[in-house]
C-alpha cells in the first residue's frame, strides 16, 4: 500500500459497457470472454493502462459458483484466465481481483446463508491470489452482510489487501437501508484497507455523499462513479456525462480527499485519461483518524459520547422466571417481543444476554442475534462472559456491535481483544481486575487506563473502548455511589473515552427502586455518563432521560420532551364492566384480554378459564370463519386477543409453580427452498391458541431438520407449507423422508398452489385448505 | 424512482378474502396503518429493457433467450419486440412482513395484502411508461405476462433477472428455487405489436376463473 502515500491512485473504468458496445448480449456472462475471447479483454485492459491507470480490475465481477453453474467453466478457470488477461495488460502495474455480489439475497430474506456466501467468496479469493492478483476489490455491494462475508473470506484465506466499494442511492442509502456512517463503522471494524463508493450514481450525485463519507472515514477513500446517469436512446443505453465533465468532477473529489479514483459503468479509457491528466499533480490529503465512538446494526448507527444513549437491558434472564423458561424452550419469539417493546420505548441499543447454565449459550446467542437483526434495526450489545459466545456472535452479526465486556484482568483482555480486533466492535471495559473492585475513584481510573493501553497494544483504537466504573448496591455500602460517579468524571476528563453504567444495580434491596434509580441516573448523566444500561419501559428513568436532554440543550426546542409529555392524561381504567371475555376475544380487543383473564384467575382455576371461556370463544370465531361471516384478519385478531389471555394464564401458572400440560407437539415448517411463510405462521398462531406445543422450524427448512425434529421430540403431527410449484417437490421429498424413517406421524400440507389432488399425489395424510381446517385435523389426530 | 404511492383499498379487501363485504372498523384501522407503514418503508423501483424477439416454435428474445411453453408464444403472437420488466418494493417491506408475521399475524396478513396492491400499482406505472415508448414507435402493447402464468415455467426468473441485471440495479434477485426476493416483486413480459391486440384482460380469461377465490366479478 506504499503506492497510496505520494500520489492519487487510479483505477480503470468500466468493462461491462465496453463489452456491450463490442456486441456482448444482455443474456451472456461477460466473464466467459476471459476464455472465449481473451484478446478483446486484454485490449480493453491495455487501453486503460495507456490511459494512465495504476490498478486494473480483473473481468471477474460475477465469476462466482452461482453465476457460472450454467456455463461450462469452473470458478478457478475463469478467475485464472481473468487475472492472466489483466496481468498481460498491466505488467508492473497492479491487478485487483474483482469480486461482485453473489446476485442472491442472504438469509433470512433470501435462502443463501452467510456461511454459504463466505464459501463462494473464499473460492474466488483463493483463485485470485493463486493466479497472482495484487489485491482484492469487493465492489458494487448493496448489503453490508454480504460485504462482511466477502471481507472475511478474503482476509481469512489470502494475504491480499482488501478494498471495498459499495453502491448507494441518491439519499446515501444502500438497498438494505444502511447509511454511510453505518457502512464505514462495519468495514473499518473489519479492517479493510480502503473503502468507498462505486456504480449506481455519477459524480454529481455523489458529491454530498462523499462529504458525509469523509466526515466519518479514517482510511483511504475510493470513488469509482458511473459516467453520470443512464439514458436510453433507441434501445441503446448511454451515460450522460462526457469525459471532460467527468474529469472535472473527479478533480474536485481528489482535492477534497478522495485518494483512489476511477470509473464504473459508462466510463471509458477517455474518461480515465482525462481524469488522470487533470489530477496528476494533486497531492493526496493525509488520512486522519475520526475520533468518534460508533456502533451499528445493518441499517443504522449510534454515536456514543455526544448525547445520552440508552441500552435496553431487558433481554437478560437474570432474576426473570419467564425469561428463563423462554430460554429453556428456545422460544425466540419471546426474546423478539422483549426487543420490540424496548424499540418502541425508545432504546438506542439492545443488550443481548442469553446465558443460562443449562442451555447451549453459543447456539442460543447465535440464534437470538440472527433473529433480532433480521427484524430490528437497532445495534446490539453482545453480553456474555464466554469468549466463544462473543466470537460466534460477532462473526454473524451484521453490524459493529457493542461487546459487554472485558475488565482489567489480563487473561480476559487477552481473550477478548483479538476477537474485537478481527471483527470490529466497541468494548465495554469494567473497572475491576485480579484484585477486585477498587473502592476509590483513583483506583478505578487506573484500571480504565490499563484497559485502554492494553487495547491499544492490540491495535484497537481507544475510541472503541467505553468504560464502566461499576454501579454498586448502596444498601450494602452507601459510600460507593459517589465513588462510581467520581470515577466516571476522572475517566471522562483524563482519558477522554466514552462511559457506560448499568444503573439499576444501585437500588438493589431497597423499596421503591425506580425512585433511587432515576435520581442516580440523573447524577450519573451530570457526571459524564454517555450510555446507560436501563429498562426503557421504566417511566421514571425515561422522565429523567427526556428532562436531562431538554435541560442540557440536546433536545432542540424541547421537541422530544414536548411531544412526549404534552398530552399526559390520567390513565383511564379500561372499561370492562359490560364485556365478557368471550366478547373481548370475538371482537379482537387485544389490550383488554390480559387483564380480563387475570380477573377470572382470581377466582377460577387456570384450566377452567381456558376451557370455559377461551376455547369456546375461539370456536365461535372459527365457525364464523368457516361460514364466511368472519374473515381472515378478524380470525387472526381474535386469535391474538385470545393469546394475550393465554399469556395471563401462563404467567399465573409459572408464578404459582403449576406445571403446564399441553395437548401435544406439532412440527411446522415451510419446506426447503420456499421462503414464503405467512401461511405457516397463521396456522401456528391458531394451533398455539388451541393449546398445542408448536415446534416452528421456520422457512426454507432442510428435509433432515424436519426428520430430526420429529424424532427428537417424538412428534405425531407435522404440518408442511409450500407456496410455489417449484417448491412442492421438496415438500414431497420431506414426506418421503419422514415415511422412510417409519415415523409414526401424520403429515398435513397447505399452501397456495396445493389442492386435494396434489396433496394425495405427494403422499400427504391431509390437505388443509385453510388455517382452521388444520386445527380441526389436529383435534382429530392428537 | 419516486412514484406517487397508490394502494387501492378495494383490491386490499379482495386480497383479504372479503369479496363484496366491508371490513369492520378494527380491520379498516389496521389497513390504514399498514398503508402508512408501506409509504414510509417501501423503496419501490422498476427496471425494464426492450429487446427484439422472434417466434418460431418458441419465443426467442435478443437472439438467445428461449422462452418455453406454448402460452407465451400465443400471448406474443404477432409481436416484434418485447419489454421485460422487473419491479420490487424492496427489502424493508420484507423485514416488516417478517416482523409482524412473528408478532402480530393479523397485521402481517393485512400488510401482505396492501403490499400486493402496491406492487401491482408499481407495475401499472411501469406499463404506462412502456406503453408510451411503444406507441412512439408505432406499436401497441400486450398485457403483462409473468413466469408461472399458464405453462411459462417459473425457472425463467433467473434468466430474466440476469438479462435485466436487476439484482445490481434495483436489488431484485432470485433464489435457486426460482422465487423472487424481495418477496413483493414481479417480473413480466410485454409484447410490442403493430396490430391492435384484442384486449384479453380480466378474470374471465384466466384458466382458474371457476375456482379462484379472489376473482373480481
Amino acid at each position: 500500500m506504499e503506492i497510496l502515500k505520494n500520489k492519487i491512485v487510479y483505477f480503470d473504468g468500466g468493462m461491462g459497457t465496453m463489452l456491450q458496445s463490442s456486441g456482448l448480449k444482455a443474456w451472456e456472462l461477460p466473464e466467459t470472454l476471459n476464455i472465449n475471447n481473451p484478446e478483446l479483454i486484454i485490449d480493453i485492459h491495455k487501453q486503460y493502462i495507456n490511459a494512465g491507470c495504476d490498478i486494473i480490475k480483473s473481468n471477474t465481477f460475477g465469476a462466482n459458483r452461482l453465476k457460472l453453474q450454467k456455463t461450462e467453466f469452473t470458478v478457478e478457470q475463469i478467475v485464472s484466465a481473468g487475472i492472466k488477461n489483466a496481468r498481460a495488460a498491466a505488467g508492473e502495474k497492479l491487478v485487483a481481483m474483482d469480486i461482485g455480489p453473489t446476485g442472491q439475497l442472504l438469509a433470512p430474506l433470501g435462502t443463501l446463508s452467510f456461511e454459504g456466501a463466505y464459501e463462494i467468496f473464499s473460492q474466488m479469493a483463493i483463485a485470485g491470489e493463486k493466479s497472482g492478483a495484487d489485491l482484492v476489490l469487493i465492489e458494487t455491494m448493496s448489503d453490508t452482510y454480504e460485504a462482511k462475508a466477502a471481507v472475511l473470506a478474503v482476509k481469512e484465506n489470502t494475504n491480499l489487501p482488501v478494498f471495498v466499494t459499495m453502491t448507494f442511492d441518491e439519499k446515501g442509502k444502500l438497498l438494505t437501508g444502511g447509511d454511510i456512517p453505518t457502512v464505514v463503522a462495519i468495514l473499518e471494524g473489519l479492517g479493510v484497507d480502503a473503502l468507498g463508493m462505486n456504480c449506481g450514481l455519477g459524480p454529481l450525485q455523489l458529491k454530498e455523499l462523499f462529504l458525509t463519507l469523509r466526515e466519518c472515514c479514517s482510511i483511504p477513500i475510493i470513488l469509482n462513479p458511473n459516467a453520470g446517469l443512464p439514458v436510453t436512446e433507441n434501445g441503446v443505453t448511454r451515460y450522460n456525462i462526457n469525459a471532460d465533465e467527468f474529469a472535472e468532477e473527479m478533480k474536485s473529489f481528489a482535492e477534497l480527499g478522495a485518494s483512489i479514483i476511477g470509473g464504473c459503468c459508462g466510463t471509458t479509457p477517455e474518461h480515465i485519461s482525462k481524469m488522470v491528466e487533470k489530477t496528476k499533480n494533486i497531492i493526496p490529503q493525509p488520512i486522519t483518524e475520526k475520533e468518534i465512538t460508533v456502533v451499528s446494526s445493518y441499517g443504522s448507527s449510534v454515536i456514543i459520547g455526544k448525547k445520552p444513549v440508552i441500552i435496553g437491558e431487558r433481554i437478560n434472564p437474570t432474576g426473570k422466571k419467564r425469561f428463563k423458561e423462554a430460554l429453556r424452550e428456545a422460544d425466540i419469539d419471546y426474546i423478539l417481543d422483549e426487543g420490540f417493546t424496548q424499540v418502541d420505548s425508545g432504546a438506542h441499543i439492545l443488550d443481548v444476554n442469553v446465558g443460562l447454565p443449562e442451555i447451549d449459550e453459543v447456539q442460543m446467542m447465535v440464534d437470538a442475534v440472527a433473529q433480532l437483526q433480521s427484524v430490528i434495526k437497532l445495534p446490539l450489545q453482545i453480553d456474555s462472559t464466554d469468549k466463544n459466545v462473543i466470537e460466534k456472535a460477532l462473526r454473524i452479526y451484521n453490524g459493529k456491535a457493542l461487546v459487554n465486556s472485558v475488565n482489567g484482568k489480563q487473561e480476559i483482555m487477552d481473550e477478548i481483544f483479538p476477537i474485537v480486533k478481527k471483527y470490529g466492535g466497541v468494548v465495554v471495559g469494567l473497572t475491576l481486575d485480579e484484585t477486585g473492585i477498587p473502592d476509590t475513584a483513583e483506583g478505578r481510573y487506573e484500571i480504565a487506563k490499563k484497559i485502554i493501553e492494553t487495547a491499544e497494544g492490540y491495535g484497537i483504537h481507544r475510541k472503541n473502548i467505553i468504560i464502566d466504573t461499576l454501579t454498586l448496591t448502596i444498601s450494602s455500602d452507601q459510600a460507593q455511589s459517589l465513588v462510581t460517579l467520581d470515577a466516571l468524571k476522572l475517566v471522562k476528563e483524563r482519558l477522554g473515552v466514552a462511559t457506560v453504567l448499568g444503573v439499576s444495580n444501585v437500588s438493589f434491596g431497597l423499596p421503591g427502586r425506580e425512585i433511587i434509580n432515576s435520581t442516580f441516573y440523573a447524577l450519573a448523566l451530570q457526571s459524564g455518563l454517555d450510555a446507560a444500561i436501563i429498562n426503557p419501559s421504566s417511566e421514571p428513568m425515561m422522565k429523567t432521560y427526556y428532562s436531562f436532554n431538554a435541560l442540557y440543550n440536546y433536545d432542540k426546542q424541547c421537541e422530544q420532551y414536548i411531544s412526549k409529555y404534552s398530552n399526559i392524561a390520567p390513565q383511564k381504567a379500561i372499561d370492562m364492566d359490560n364485556l365478557s371475555i368471550e366478547d373481548i376475544i370475538v371482537r379482537g380487543m387485544k389490550e383488554k384480554s390480559y387483564p380480563m383473564a387475570q380477573k377470572h384467575l382470581e377466582t377460577e382455576a387456570p384450566m377452567d378459564v381456558i376451557n370455559n371461556y377461551l376455547i369456546p370463544a375461539l370456536d365461535v370465531v372459527g365457525k364464523g370463519f368457516e361460514k364466511g361471516t368472519i374473515f381472515l384478519p378478524q380470525l387472526l385478531l381474535s386469535a391474538e386477543t385470545a393469546s394475550n389471555a393465554f399469556d395471563a394464564v401462563k404467567d399465573y401458572m409459572i408464578k404459582a409453580g403449576i406445571k403446564q400440560e399441553n395437548k401435544g407437539k406439532i412440527v411446522l415448517a415451510t419446506v426447503k427452498g420456499d421462503i414464503h411463510d405467512i401461511g405457516k405462521n397463521i396456522v401456528k398462531v391458531l394451533l398455539q391458541n388451541y393449546g398445542y406445543d408448536v415446534i416452528d422450524l421456520g422457512k426454507d427448512v432442510p428435509i433432515e431438520t424436519v426428520v430430526e425434529a420429529v424424532m427428537a421430540n417424538n412428534v405425531k403431527l407435522v404440518g408442511l407449507s409450500a407456496l410455489m410449484t417449484t417448491t412442492v417437490p421438496s415438500m414431497e421429498a420431506t414426506i418421503k423422508a419422514l415415511r422412510k424413517e417409519n415415523l409414526d406421524c401424520s403429515v398435513f400440507v397447505g399452501g397456495a398452489v396445493l389442492t386435494q389432488e396434489y396433496s394425495d399425489m405427494i403422499g400427504a395424510d391431509f390437505y388443509a385448505k385453510d388455517a382452521m381446517s388444520s386445527v380441526y385435523y389436529a383435534q382429530e389426530k392428537l | 424512482m419516486v412514484l406517487s404511492l397508490k394502494i387501492d383499498k378495494k383490491e386490499v379487501f379482495r386480497y383479504l378474502g372479503y369479496g363484496a363485504n366491508m371490513p369492520d372498523d378494527n380491520i379498516d384501522k389496521i389497513i390504514g396503518e399498514c398503508v402508512d407503514l408501506l409509504k414510509n418503508n417501501a423503496r419501490e423501483d422498476y427496471v425494464y429493457e426492450i429487446f427484439d424477439m422472434s417466434l418460431e416454435e418458441n419465443v426467442i428474445i435478443d437472439g438467445g433467450l428461449t422462452l418455453l411453453g406454448s402460452d407465451i408464444a400465443k400471448h406474443l403472437a404477432n409481436c416484434e419486440r418485447v419489454a421485460i420488466l422487473g419491479a420490487t418494493l424492496g427489502r424493508e417491506v420484507d423485514v416488516l412482513l417478517r416482523r409482524y408475521s412473528k408478532t402480530e399475524a393479523s397485521r402481517a396478513i393485512v400488510l401482505h395484502a396492501c403490499a400486493t396492491a402496491l406492487i401491482e400499482d408499481v407495475c401499472d406505472n411501469a406499463e404506462e411508461e412502456i406503453k408510451k415508448k411503444a406507441s412512439e414507435n408505432g406499436y401497441y402493447i400486450t398485457t403483462r405476462y409473468s413466469p408461472g402464468y399458464g405453462d411459462l415455467p417459473l425457472e425463467h426468473q433467473a434468466q430474466i433477472i440476469n438479462i435485466l441485471k436487476s439484482d445490481k440495479k434495483i436489488g431484485l434477485t432470485v433464489t435457486e428455487n426460482s422465487l423472487l426476493v424481495p418477496s413483493k416483486s414481479v417480473t413480466a413480459i410485454i409484447g410490442f405489436t403493430k396490430q391492435e391486440a384484442e384486449c384479453k384482460k380480466g378474470c374471465k380469461f384466466c384458466s382458474n376463473y371457476s375456482t379462484c377465490k379472489f376473482k373480481k366479478e
